[in-house]
C-alpha cells in the first residue's frame, strides 16, 4: 500500500479538498484509494463529502472502519461525533485513537491518503513515527506568506526523516470562462521562488474553479464527476515518483 | 455515600497520562500498553469519556488482553466503600455471576490510591468484557430482569462473606438528597433563572418532599424495612454486557451499591428501561419521560417474579412507591446536570404520577 501524507504548512489552502479530489481521481484511474483524515480537533472530510450517499461499516472488535464512499473509503473521526462534540486528544489517547482509525484496521487498498492538519503538532510526530514509508506531498498557495510557513514545516519533516515528493500549487490561477485568458488571483510563484530556491520538486498547479466551490459546500467531490488535467498530471506525477524515490531509497 | 457538588474537570473526563503510566506500573503492567479511547457499543464507535461522565475509565490493550482502569467517581470516594464495592464483586464473582474478574496489583491489593489535581483518588483493575449493549429486543430485556434476580438472590446469601464495612442506605434517602442539590444549583444560577421557571422549580421541590415523605410511610407500613443487603444501586442499561444471544455476560459499575431492600434495584431497572430515555449511546439523559412502555414493564416483572427467590416477591408491595422515589431522584440528576430545564418540570410531575398509578395497576393485573 502506498501512503501519501497531503500536507500543508498553513490552515486555508485547499489541502483537504486538494486530498479528496486527488482520491476521486486516483480512483477513476482504477485505483483502490482510502482517505484518512487525521485533523483530530477539526475533521474537515465529513463536511466535504456530507452530500455523498455512503455505507458505514460496524467496528470490527476495537477497530473503526472506513465509511465507503461511491468507491473511496474515508475514515475520519468527524463522522460519528456529535457535530457538537468537541475532539481532544493528546499524548496516549492520540495514540490511541490512530490505533483504532489505523493502524490496526485493514483498508485493503492500494493508495493511502492521509489529510494532515495543518503546522506542525503531535499528530504529525505520532504519524511520521509510526508510518515512515509514507511520502509528503507539499500542498500551497502562491502567496510568500504560505511559502514561509512551508519552509518550517520542510524543516520538521525533514527531521523525522519523512521523504517530501514534492510542492503543488493550489489555487494558482482561474481560467476566465469568457476569454480563457489564465488569471492570477494570488501574486506568487511556488516554482521558482519556493521549489527552485529550496531544492523542492514542483508538482504542478492547480486552478481556482468557481464550481468546485459549490461543490463543496454541497459536500459533493468535483472530481467525482468532473475532470480536470491537472489532477490527472498531479496523480500521475506522485504516482511515478513515489516508484521512482522507492527505487532510489532501495539502493541508497 | 454522600451526595456533593461536582468539580470542574479539565481532564476531560480522561485519565492523565501519567496517571496511567504510574497505575498500570503497580498492575505489573509494562510500558507497551495502548489505551483505546473508543468503545464498540454494538457496532459504533463512542468516546469513552461522553459515554459516562461521571466515573473516569480507560480501556487498555495489553498482551492482547483487554482491561478497564477505574477511578472510584467523587460521590463516593472513600477507602471503606472502595474496600467494600470490590469485596461484593468478588463475592458475587465467586457464586458465578457475571462479574468481571477484578485484577489485584502486584502487592496484592483490590484497589490502589494516587493523589491527582490534589485529590486522593482510588483505582481498580477488571477485565473488559467486549460485547453487545442494550438495544430494545425483547430478550435483552427478559435476561436483564433474571440477571438482576440472580444478582438478588446471591446477595440475600453473600452479606456475611463480604469482607468490608457495608454502606447502608434506603432509595427514600437518596431521592431526598438529590432534590437539596438542585437548591445548590438555584443558589449558584439564581440571578440567571426566570421568575416563571424559579417558579416551576420551587413547586417540584415542594412536591418531590411531598411525595417522598409519602412514598416513604406508604412503604415503610408495607414493610420495606424488613428486607435489606447489598444491592447493586444502578442497574441500568449502560452497566450491562450482553452477548451475541441476548444474554448478559457482564454486570459492571456498582459505585452505587449500597445495603437496601432490593426494590430499589427492581425500580431503578424498570424506569431505565421503560420510562426515561438516553442520548445516543450516552448515559446523558434526553427527553422528559412521558408514559410507562408497559410491554418492556411486564416483561420486566414477570422475569424478576420468575427467577426472584421466593422470601424476595413480597418487595413488589411497595414497588411504585420505590418507582417514584428513583423517578424524582433521576429527574433531579437531570436538572443539576442539566439534562432537563426548569421549565420541564411540569410536565415530569405529570408524568411521574402517572407513571406510578400505571405501575400498581400493571403489577396487580400481570402478577
Amino acid at each position: 500500500m502506498k501512503i501519501f501524507y497531503v500536507y500543508s504548512g498553513k490552515g486555508g489552502v485547499g489541502k483537504s479538498s486538494v486530498c479528496l479530489n486527488l482520491a476521486f481521481q486516483l480512483n477513476k484511474q482504477g485505483h483502490k484509494v482510502a482517505v484518512f483524515d487525521s485533523d483530530i480537533s477539526g475533521p474537515s472530510m465529513p463536511v466535504l463529502v456530507k452530500g455523498l450517499e455512503f455505507t458505514e461499516q460496524p467496528m470490527k472488535g476495537v477497530s473503526i472502519q472506513p465509511r465507503f464512499y461511491k468507491g473511496v473509503k474515508i475514515s475520519s473521526i468527524g463522522f460519528n461525533n456529535d457535530v457538537l462534540d468537541s475532539s481532544f486528544w493528546s499524548g496516549k489517547y492520540l495514540k490511541g485513537v490512530f490505533h483504532q482509525f489505523l493502524y490496526s484496521v485493514k483498508f485493503d487498498v492500494d493508495i493511502l491518503l492521509i489529510d494532515l492538519p495543518p503546522g506542525t503538532s503531535e499528530v504529525h510526530k505520532e504519524l511520521f513515527s509510526n508510518l515512515a514509508d509514507g511520502k509528503v506531498v507539499v500542498v500551497t498557495t502562491p502567496q510568500i506568506v504560505s511559502h514561509a510557513d512551508v519552509l518550517r514545516s520542510i524543516d520538521f519533516i525533514k527531521r523525522l526523516n519523512i521523504e517530501i515528493l514534492g510542492v503543488v500549487e493550489n489555487m494558482a490561477y482561474y481560467i476566465c470562462e469568457k476569454c480563457s485568458t489564465k488569471i492570477k488571483i494570488f501574486h506568487g510563484d511556488t516554482k521558482t521562488e519556493l521549489c527552485e530556491k529550496h531544492d523542492l520538486l514542483f508538482l504542478g498547479e492547480l486552478p481556482i474553479v468557481p464550481e468546485m466551490n459549490k461543490f463543496a459546500n454541497d459536500g459533493i467531490p468535483y472530481l467525482l464527476s468532473h475532470s480536470l488535467t491537472e489532477y490527472e498530471s498531479l496523480s500521475n506525477n506522485i504516482l511515478s515518483l513515489y516508484e521512482t524515490k522507492k527505487t532510489i531509497s532501495k539502493f541508497n | 455515600m454522600f451526595i456533593e457538588k461536582k468539580s470542574i474537570d479539565t481532564y476531560l473526563g480522561l485519565l492523565p497520562d501519567e496517571v496511567l503510566d504510574t497505575l498500570l506500573k503497580r498492575f505489573g503492567f509494562d510500558e507497551s500498553w495502548i489505551i483505546l479511547p473508543f468503545l464498540n457499543v454494538n457496532g459504533k464507535e463512542v468516546a469513552i469519556n461522553r459515554r459516562s461522565e461521571t466515573a473516569k475509565k480507560a480501556i487498555i490493550l495489553y498482551q492482547e488482553k483487554f482491561f478497564i482502569l477505574k477511578e472510584i467517581p467523587w460521590y463516593c470516594s472513600n477507602k471503606e466503600f472502595v474496600q467494600y464495592e470490590l469485596s461484593y464483586q468478588i463475592e458475587l464473582f465467586k457464586q458465578g455471576f457475571p462479574i468481571p474478574k477484578i485484577h489485584a496489583t502486584i502487592e496484592k491489593k483490590l484497589f490502589t490510591e494516587f493523589t491527582y489535581d490534589k485529590t486522593e483518588k482510588y483505582f481498580f483493575l477488571q477485565e473488559f468484557i467486549d460485547g453487545n449493549s442494550w438495544d430494545g429486543a425483547t430478550k435483552k430485556l427478559q435476561n436483564t430482569a433474571k440477571s438482576l434476580a440472580c444478582l438478588h438472590n446471591c446477595s440475600l446469601v453473600n452479606e456475611k462473606t463480604i469482607n468490608a464495612i457495608i454502606p447502608v442506605g434506603n432509595v427514600f434517602y437518596f431521592a431526598e438528597k438529590m432534590v437539596t442539590v438542585i437548591n445548590d444549583v438555584l443558589l449558584d444560577k439564581s440571578s440567571q433563572v426566570a421568575s416563571s421557571d424559579l417558579e416551576k422549580i420551587n413547586t417540584f421541590i415542594s412536591y418531590a418532599n411531598e411525595k417522598i415523605t409519602k412514598a416513604k410511610t406508604d412503604a415503610q407500613k408495607k414493610g420495606y424495612n424488613e428486607i435489606a443487603f447489598p444491592i447493586h444501586g444502578d442497574f441500568n442499561p449502560w452497566n450491562l454486557i450482553y452477548n451475541d444471544s441476548d444474554e448478559i455476560i457482564g454486570v459492571v459499575d456498582f459505585d452505587n451499591s449500597i445495603k437496601d431492600n432490593p426494590v430499589h434495584d427492581l425500580a431503578e431497572t424498570i424506569l431505565d428501561f421503560c420510562f426515561f430515555t438516553y442520548r445516543n449511546q450516552k448515559t446523558r439523559l434526553s427527553g422528559v419521560p412521558t408514559i410507562l412502555n408497559e410491554h418492556f414493564c411486564v416483561e420486566i416483572l414477570q422475569a424478576y417474579y420468575n427467577t426472584v427467590d421466593k422470601s424476595l416477591m413480597k418487595v413488589i408491595d411497595y414497588l411504585e412507591e420505590a418507582a417514584l422515589a428513583v423517578s424524582i431522584e433521576l429527574f433531579s440528576l437531570g436538572i443539576v446536570r442539566g439534562d432537563y430545564n426548569f421549565s420541564d418540570c411540569n410536565e415530569f410531575m405529570k408524568a411521574n404520577d402517572k407513571m406510578c398509578k400505571d405501575l400498581k395497576i400493571l403489577k396487580l393485573k400481570r402478577l
